[in-house]
This record gives C-alpha cells, structure tokens and sequence, in this order.
C-alpha cells in the first residue's frame, strides 16, 4: 500500500506523522519526497550505505552544425533556451530534461549531458528502508527528482510512506500521483484550512483516496474545525498542541518516542487506511 | 537604431520606465531613423518561469538594438548578449526622457 502524507500549508506536520507511522509499522519503506529540505532522517536516523547523484538531461548544442534557425527554443515549454545571433544560450536551471528541443532540431545539432541536480539516499533502520532525496542548493526544480525517485524506488508491493513536500503546485502532486491513499494533514487555523481546501480540491479531481489528520488539534477555533470536518473526507487521527511535543520534535526524538501509546494510533491509523483501500 | 524601454504604460508620453525587466508591462519602442514610436505588451509579463528570456526573445523578433531599463538578471544578460543587444540599466522617471537619454 502507498500512502503519501501533505499539506499544503508547511509545518503542520507531515514528517511527525510520517515518521511516526514508519517508526510504528513493520517492515516499510520511507520515501522523503520533500527534497527541498528532507528531514525524515533527523527522525528516523538511519544509516545511509549510498549516496547516488541524480541528474536531468539538458540540451548541448553542436556548433558546427546548428544554423540558429530557432526550433529549439520554439519548442521548449520552458524558456530554457535562447538562441542568439551567432550562440545558443541553454539555460540548465529551468530545463525540465524533457528532450522536445533534441526532437524539434531540423540539423540534429542537439544531444543529451548529464546536469546533476540533486542526490539519492539510501540506507536503513530496523524495519525501515529509507530513502531520501536531496535536491542541491540553488536548483529549482524538484519534479524530476521526486518522479524519479518514486519511479525507482516506489514500485515495489508492500507498505511504503512518501512525505510529500508543503504546497499544492507540481511537486506535491508529483508526490501524491499513483498513490492508494493520500493522508492530508493540517492545523485548524484559517491558513491551515486555506491550504487544506485547494489539497482536498487537487485529490478530488485526481481522483483519490484521501483521509484527514489534524495536528494541534486543540489550537484555533471550532469555527475551523467544523469547516475541516464538513470537507466530506473522513477525519483519521486527531493530535493535541502538546509542549512535549514539540520540545521532543526540536530535539530530533519522534513523537512515538515521546508518548508511545501512538505506537497503537498509528498502527490502527494504518490498519483503517488498508480497509478504506 | 532601434531603442526598446521597459514601461509601465501603452502610451509613451506619460509611461514610466518599468523598474524590471522581464515582466515589465509594456515595452515601447523608438526608431531613432524613422522618428516612429510603437509599444507593445510584453508576452512574458505571466510566463510561469525564464520570462526575461522570452522577453529577450520577443524584443530580438522586433530587431532592437538597444535596451532600457532598470534591472537585468542573469538570464536576461546573458540572452541579450546572445542576441547582440544593448543594454542600459539602473534607468528611471519617464520613458521619453530615458529614449533622449538613450539616443545621445
């Protein structure tokens, strides 16, 4: 079973839930598919045996042979090309790697280098096999990693926990494409609904199956949280704004260290998730 | 010569320089041989990412020489000099000044 965990609104918890579940589960795999800044490991800790460089196709060109005709850029989505009087500008950071400009080229001037853009994880704890993508430091674009890593590394049958990266914008459904179940979870605050209504909107028209977590779920009003409950999907787990909490998240202990009777929430949280798929 | 300006407004009498570049609004063009003036929106004003570049592209369509403006990036300098066109930066107030300015 695959269950992705967002948000949409950042910081109201998706790798306090999904490191949780992992660290309660038997024998699964944790995908951190929040590349930008991956922090299930903080959690998790475990050791990592390799490290693989990822990197996207993007266009070199063939002097000799291009004439500057143009097709090139014409046929890039995303302006990654620009084709001067006497030189081709390729603009690796926006170049999605898609080939269209090699396919578009009427000269065959244009082949494929290798650009890395981020890096692959991999390693283990107990029953968890985890892996972590990294996508490196001034790079924008995440999609390619995350499709890759959940092509690589998220075929495999058995239980697998993706931590979907904050928002609502390509990454997030890049996460949460091809999954059995999407958990979102929010705060009830009016910017956690915000960004919860536009989630519930993009698993809806996806057509998935989705559930509802709300973390501090004793902040904000019942204003809120009534909204949040009439969404239409069902309401899993409900966690307390708790100082020991929080004070155990900044200290890199999970939270089923610090009250372990989540051990048992999670594993039912699980087992109601497998009976809804 | 051919003077592009970044602008905030269609019409060039009362259009201010547009501080950016790539998503400026408008782009109003001088030809200082023919005396004629032209604006235009700029295409890239929305584009979802690399606008200075198509913005560079668009102005290359229209043969400018010369480019006014406010700021440039790094992808916007660097396809201007791909496409041989001038640049003046760090220009503001009104468009027609900057074009006199430009054109001496």
């Amino acid at each position: 079973m695959k269950v992705a965990i967002g948000s949409g609104k950042g910081g109201t918890g998706k790798t306090l839930l999904s490191t949780s579940l992992a660290l309660s589960l038997e024998y699964v795999r944790y995908l951190d598919l929040d590349v930008e800044e991956p922090n299930g490991h903080i959690f998790i800790k475990p050791d990592i045996r390799e490290k693989i460089p990822f990197s996207i196709p993007v266009p070199e060109i063939d002097f000799n042979r291009c004439t500057y005709c143009g097709e090139c850029a014409k046929a890039c989505e995303f302006g990654a090309i620009f084709v001067g009087t006497n030189t081709v500008n390729v603009f690796e950071k926006l170049c999605h790697g898609c080939a269209s400009c090699k396919l578009a080229c009427p000269e065959n001037a244009i082949s494929e280098r290798p650009y890395v853009v981020g890096e692959i994880s991999i390693g283990r704890r107990d029953k968890i096999e985890y892996i972590m993508g990294y996508l490196k430091l001034t790079e924008a674009l995440s999609t390619p990693l995350i499709r890759h890593i959940k092509k690589e590394y998220g075929m495999v049958s058995g239980d697998i926990i993706m931590d979907a990266p904050p928002g609502t914008s390509c990454p997030f459904v890049q996460s949460i494409s091809d999954t059995d179940f999407v958990i979102l979870i929010t705060e009830p605050t009016p910017f956690g609904l915000s960004d919860l209504e536009i989630s519930v909107e993009i698993v809806r028209d996806m057509k998935l199956k989705a559930g509802i977590v709300i973390n501090r779920a004793d902040l904000g009003s019942e204003e809120v949280k009534e909204k949040i409950k009439g969404l239409g999907l069902p309401v899993l787990l409900e966690i307390p704004f708790s100082k020991d909490i929080a004070v155990g998240y900044s200290k890199g202990i999970p939270l089923v260290d610090v009250l372990p009777e989540y051990r048992e929430k999670m594993k039912k949280l699980w087992e109601r998730i497998r009976e809804m798929v | 010569m051919r003077i592009a300006v970044s602008a905030t407004e269609a019409d060039y009498n009362v259009a201010g320089v547009d501080p950016r570049f790539g998503r400026c609004s408008f782009f109003v063009i001088y030809d200082t041989e023919t005396g004629e003036w032209s604006s235009f929106p700029n295409p890239a004003k929305d584009a979802v990412g690399g606008a200075a570049i198509k913005a560079v592209e668009f102005l290359k369509s229209k043969n400018v020489d010369v480019v006014v403006t406010g700021n440039l990036g790094p992808n916007a300098t660097s396809s201007l000099t791909a496409a041989g066109i001038r640049a003046i930066t760090g220009v503001t107030g009104k468009v027609l000044n900057a074009v006199k300015r430009a054109g001496e």
